[in-house]
C-alpha cells in the first residue's frame, strides 16, 4: 500500500491565499453561475447552483483562514469569524432550500 | 469587507484592533528595562491611534459605521530616564545608563482596558450569531 506524501503546509497556505482574496466578497458577490447552460437565468436550477457555488466559496474561505491562523498569518479571531460566517451561510442556504422545496411541494399537491 | 453578516465583521475589526493594542502593550512591557548608554537610541513606547474604519466598499446599512481601525502607532518619548548604575556594562563615563520611559502602572491599566474591550467585541460577535441563528431557525 502506497501512502501519498502530505504536501507541506506552506504550499496549501499559498494556494489558499488567492482563494481568500477571491472569495472574501461573501454571498453578495460570490458564485456567478457555474451551473450549466440550458437552464434560463433566474430559474430555480440556476439560483440553486449559484447558492451552492457561493456556499462553497465561503466554506473554502473559512478553511483557508483557519490554515492562515494555524500558520500564524491570521488571527484566531479571523478564523473564528470566518467559520461562524460559513456556518451561518450554510444554515441560510439550508433554510432557503427547504422553503423552496416546500413551495414546490405545495404546488405539486394542489388538487386539480 | 462586505457581508450580510455585518455585525460579526464589525466586531471582528474591534477584536483585531484590541489584539494590536495588547501586542503593543506586551512590547512596551517587554522592553521597559532595555538599558542603553545615554545618548544612544532608546526604546520608545508604542501607543495606538485608532479611529472609525473607513471602507467605501462596505455594504452595510447606509450611515452605519463599518468598525474601527488602527490609524497610526504613535511613539513615546525618545529621551529616556538616566539612572546611576556604574556596574552596568553599558554605563557611560559618569556611571549612568538610560532606560525607556514606560510607566508599568498605566500599561497594566491599558492592558485591562484592552482585555475588557476584546471581551466586549467577542460578546457582540456571539450575540449577533445567536440573533442571526434565531431568524434562521424560523421554519414554519
Amino acid at each position: 500500500m502506497i501512502i501519498p506524501p502530505i504536501p507541506p503546509i506552506g504550499a496549501s497556505v499559498a494556494a489558499g491565499a488567492a482563494q481568500v482574496a477571491a472569495t472574501s466578497g461573501g454571498l453578495a458577490s460570490a458564485g456567478v453561475g457555474a451551473v450549466g447552460g440550458a437552464a434560463p437565468p433566474g430559474s430555480f436550477q440556476n439560483l440553486l447552483g449559484q447558492a451552492i457555488d457561493s456556499l462553497n466559496g465561503v466554506t473554502n474561505n473559512a478553511t483557508n483562514v483557519s490554515l492562515h491562523a494555524a500558520a500564524g498569518t491570521a488571527t484566531v479571531a479571523d478564523a473564528t469569524i470566518a467559520s461562524t460566517v460559513a456556518s451561518l451561510d450554510t444554515q441560510l442556504a439550508s433554510a432557503l432550500a427547504s422553503k423552496a422545496v416546500n413551495s414546490l411541494n405545495a404546488i405539486m399537491n394542489m388538487p386539480l | 469587507m462586505s457581508s450580510i453578516w455585518s455585525a460579526i465583521d464589525i466586531a471582528g475589526t474591534g477584536t483585531n484592533v484590541d489584539q494590536t493594542w495588547i501586542d503593543t502593550i506586551g512590547g512596551n512591557i517587554a522592553n521597559m528595562n532595555d538599558a542603553v548608554t545615554p545618548g544612544k537610541p532608546v526604546y520608545q513606547a508604542q501607543y495606538l491611534s485608532v479611529g472609525e474604519r473607513v471602507d467605501p466598499s462596505s455594504m452595510g446599512a447606509p450611515g452605519v459605521g463599518v468598525g474601527v481601525q488602527v490609524n497610526a502607532i504613535d511613539l513615546g518619548s525618545a529621551k529616556g530616564e538616566n539612572q546611576y548604575d556604574p556596574t552596568n556594562p553599558v554605563a557611560n563615563a559618569k556611571g549612568e545608563v538610560e532606560y525607556p520611559v514606560v510607566d508599568l502602572g498605566s500599561q497594566m491599566t491599558d492592558l485591562i482596558q484592552a482585555q475588557t474591550s476584546y471581551q466586549a467585541n467577542a460578546k457582540v460577535m456571539s450575540t449577533a450569531k445567536d440573533a442571526y441563528e434565531a431568524i434562521l431557525n424560523i421554519k414554519a
